[in-house]
């Protein structure tokens, strides 16, 4: 037994690779929406226009809070925690899920 | 339950969604590495001592230094020249089978581990211009 394979260690891992994945996809909702709003143009206060261009916002902020939900889950997925010690395969294996209720609103200041 | 508000108004809506996986990664990189110190100083606590050799050993590594993942590991052993064997400590392993130390320490920061990911990744989110948490 080497000294390194008498080591016992406790390990933490994270990873946010899916969470990069769906803020991209947000980001792609994001342009489009402002796309919509340049069209829309200025001064046009057009009340189902508003009303449409929030429903796109809360539509983003709804696939933002998945973002963070799944980084979440993340840490979960990835193993977060693990157990690497010779001969103490009895000590077991951890995982922890956040437990993140968030809620996001959005704020349609000016535009 | 968190509220977390992202305000169209500030003008960085779509820099600030772009960073947010960054910043996750920040806060939960601060996170475990804050459990990691908790589990530490908890084994050290724990760990039965004679030359205090194998405590001394006890450790933070770092690592997964790549874009999108982080890696923190807690180890005893090695490292440290136990006095009476002239060796490194090459019985933490056997010494954790016979009287746990760094298994009762994770149980011990368990309970708090999620708060503190919690907490942390909402800070460094929070940070961002156009979110209010």
């Amino acid at each position: 037994m080497s000294s390194e394979d008498a080591t016992v260690s406790f390990s933490l891992e994270i990873n946010v690779e899916q969470a990069y994945t769906e803020i991209r996809r947000i980001e792609t909702l994001l342009y489009r929406t402002l796309g919509l709003i340049r069209r829309m143009g200025g001064g046009d206060e057009d009340l189902m226009k508003v009303v449409a261009k929030m429903q796109r916002v809360i539509s983003i902020l709804n696939q933002l809070r998945l973002a963070i939900a799944l980084t979440q889950a993340a840490f979960a997925a990835s193993g977060p925690i693990g157990w690497i010690s010779l001969g103490l395969a009895g000590i077991g294996f951890m995982t922890f899920a956040m437990d993140m209720n968030d809620m996001i609103y959005d704020s349609t200041r000016g535009a | 339950m968190t509220a977390i508000k992202m305000d169209w108004g500030k003008g960085t809506i779509k820099q600030d969604v772009a960073e947010i996986p960054n910043k996750l990664l920040e806060g939960a990189e601060e996170a475990i590495l804050q459990i990691a110190y908790l589990v530490l100083g908890l084994g050290q606590v724990h760990v039965r001592v004679d030359t205090g050799s194998l405590r001394d050993s006890g450790r933070i590594e770092r690592g997964g230094r790549g874009k999108l993942w982080r890696e923190v590991k807690v180890r005893f052993g090695g490292y440290i020249v136990n006095p009476k064997t002239g060796r490194l400590v090459d019985y933490a392993a056997v010494i954790e089978s016979r009287y746990p130390y760094l298994k009762p320490a994770v149980q011990e920061v368990r309970p708090e581990m999620d708060e503190i990911i919690r907490r942390l990744c909402l800070a460094q989110v929070a940070s961002l211009a156009s979110v209010t948490v």
